[in-house]
């Protein structure tokens, strides 16, 4: 016997930035974010008996669609990544050396887009991304002065020279 | 920069009362005395749309770009410290906010499955700060975690949590500037603290503070020592100046009684090194292949950089030399270690260089005591 094999198309969901752009990504592409995933579970948006047309949007009200395209970009690319186990990261060492070479180069953009792209990916809740958003900003301080970690991220000296020499004295011990 | 005032230009030649036609045309039609006119006046708006965009930069810069590092939330920042080695953490000193952040981001990792060192290091103002060093690479910072908390914090974690999870090291650090109160409260700890391998005890602090506050120190710390058998090294660096000799010598009797004891460690004048090493161990150098100053000088190297460098010189022990440059410091911290094969107890010597000329001029951090039988 010959079965016919259906041919289905990917599931599609749809995603509404906060300056209302509206994205269609692959149900198993967004499931990297956790806030994405539990919305549709919650509102039971796997009924494939509704068309990806008659779907409501998920808006996500905390991130704009530049940054919105940027993660979905990063979730298509780690799309067959092995599901994390969240126990067994907390119990890995921490590094920042290990970020792969393509999310290097994808992270390698002006301080506000990646700082936009840590804070959407904290609210969609994509360990991952966050993660080597995290390192690749833990990259930039390293090595660096308290003087320039300022002039790097802009940061306004609020200390006052008493403050500063009790900072110093208070470090004293690790720099002797 | 070109594009702006070419632009400007021709925002100037459509601008201009005329019959209309392209900027390129206007051009072939005009004298050159209105050519010139037209390039004075289109570096002008040049300039003034350079300086607009300018401002715009730097107000963006002010407003949003850059300043969006501070606005990340305190768990994002804590996020990012946590994934800093110690050395890197210099956010306590970049601004108030960051200091308070770093404070509060201790992200001491639940270590019931990993092997670790602990170290318990005084620093100024009653703050410890706890370093978990996990043990398959100890120089590594990267894998150390750091925390920064009040003294009676540390007690507290020392009793509950380090009691049961088992260290294999305990290091305690700079307890020279411990109150002689909390020098009590860590003396009744101490015992036990179950360790793995070995504790070291590390007196370096203020020394002068020391002797005024803590006469009884190291003898305490003999008794303290005598009840833990698990003491593998002790470090009495920088506490020589409050050691007499008695101490000094009931420290080496002690070494037979402590099993464990493999290395002793204090800082002495170079100059001494062959003296001390007769009188207190009773060792004659020549014969022992102990290190002298001759060997010192010999292990100079042109490698100003170098970071570890060992030695294996024929029949003399096995030197480890260790040379740490500080940030910002002008000498380089130079750690000699000597192994002498017949000997179970193992002497390191200590010294800080300050003219990176390591043949001619010792300086060493604590001046030589009084108390010293030498």
């Amino acid at each position: 016997f010959l079965f016919p094999i259906k041919m289905t198309s990917p599931r599609m969901i749809k995603l509404t930035s906060n300056d209302d752009k509206t994205f269609e990504v692959e149900r198993d592409v967004i499931k990297q974010s956790v806030t994405v995933n539990t919305l549709i579970t919650d509102l039971n948006m796997d009924d494939e008996d509704v068309s990806v047309e008659n779907q409501m949007a998920i808006p996500l009200p905390n991130v704009d669609a530049a940054t919105l395209e940027m993660v979905i970009t990063w979730c298509k690319q780690h799309r067959e990544d092995p599901p994390r186990n969240e126990e067994e990261e907390e119990k890995k060492e921490k590094r920042t050396d290990d970020i792969p070479e393509w999310d290097k180069t994808f992270l390698d953009v002006e301080q506000s887009v990646l700082f936009a792209l840590i804070l959407a990916a904290n609210y969609m809740d994509i360990k991952g991304l966050l993660d080597n958003c995290c390192k690749t900003v833990a990259n930039m301080i390293k090595g660096k002065t308290p003087d320039e970690i300022r002039k790097h991220f802009n940061i306004k000296n609020d200390f006052t020279p008493e403050e500063e020499e009790q900072i110093r004295k208070e470090n004293a011990w690790c720099e002797d | 920069q070109e594009m702006f005032t070419l632009l400007a230009f021709l925002g100037i030649m459509e601008g201009t009362a005329d019959t209309g036609g392209s900027g390129e045309e206007k051009w072939e039609s005009m004298t050159s005395d209105e050519r010139e006119k037209g390039i004075i006046q289109a570096e002008a708006v040049h300039d003034q749309l350079l300086g607009e965009l300018t401002q715009k930069r730097a107000f963006r810069r002010e407003i949003g770009e850059e300043t969006s590092f501070c606005r990340l939330p305190t768990e994002i920042l804590s996020m990012i410290i946590s994934l800093l080695p110690f050395r890197d953490r210099m956010f306590s000193r970049v601004s108030h906010r960051l200091r308070e952040i770093e404070r509060k981001a201790p992200q001491l990792k639940p270590l019931e499955e990993t092997e670790y060192l602990l170290t318990v290091q005084m620093g100024a103002s009653d703050q410890v700060t706890i370093r978990t060093c996990i043990v398959m690479d100890e120089e590594d910072d990267n894998i150390c975690k750091f925390a920064t908390i009040p003294f009676e914090s540390a007690i507290s974690i020392l009793n509950t949590k380090f009691r049961t999870v088992k260290p294999v090291g305990v290091s305690l650090v700079n307890i020279g500037r411990l109150r002689n109160e909390q020098w009590e409260t860590l003396c009744k700890l101490i015992p036990f603290i179950t360790v793995k391998e070995f504790i070291s005890i590390h007196t370096f602090g203020n020394a002068e503070a020391m002797v005024a506050q803590k006469s009884f120190s190291v003898q305490r710390l003999i008794e303290v020592l005598k009840r833990n058998n698990n003491i593998h090294k002790f470090d009495l660096t920088s506490a020589t100046i409050t050691v007499t000799a008695e101490q000094l010598m009931e420290i080496r009797r002690m070494h037979s009684s402590m099993p464990n004891l493999r290395e002793f460690e204090i800082l002495i004048e170079s100059h001494r090194i062959d003296d001390i090493v007769k009188s207190i161990f009773g060792l004659d150098v020549s014969s022992t292949g102990w290190i002298t100053r001759e060997m010192v000088k010999g292990l100079q190297t042109s490698k100003d950089d170098a970071d570890i460098l060992v030695y294996r010189d024929g029949p003399h022990p096995t030197l480890f030399r260790r040379e740490m440059k500080k940030p910002g410091k002008k000498g380089r911290m130079v750690t000699e270690m000597v192994r002498v094969e017949n000997n179970p107890l193992t002497m390191r010597f200590k010294y800080i260089i300050n003219n990176n000329i390591l043949a001619t001029d010792y300086h060493i951090q604590i001046p030589r005591s009084p108390s010293l039988p030498f």
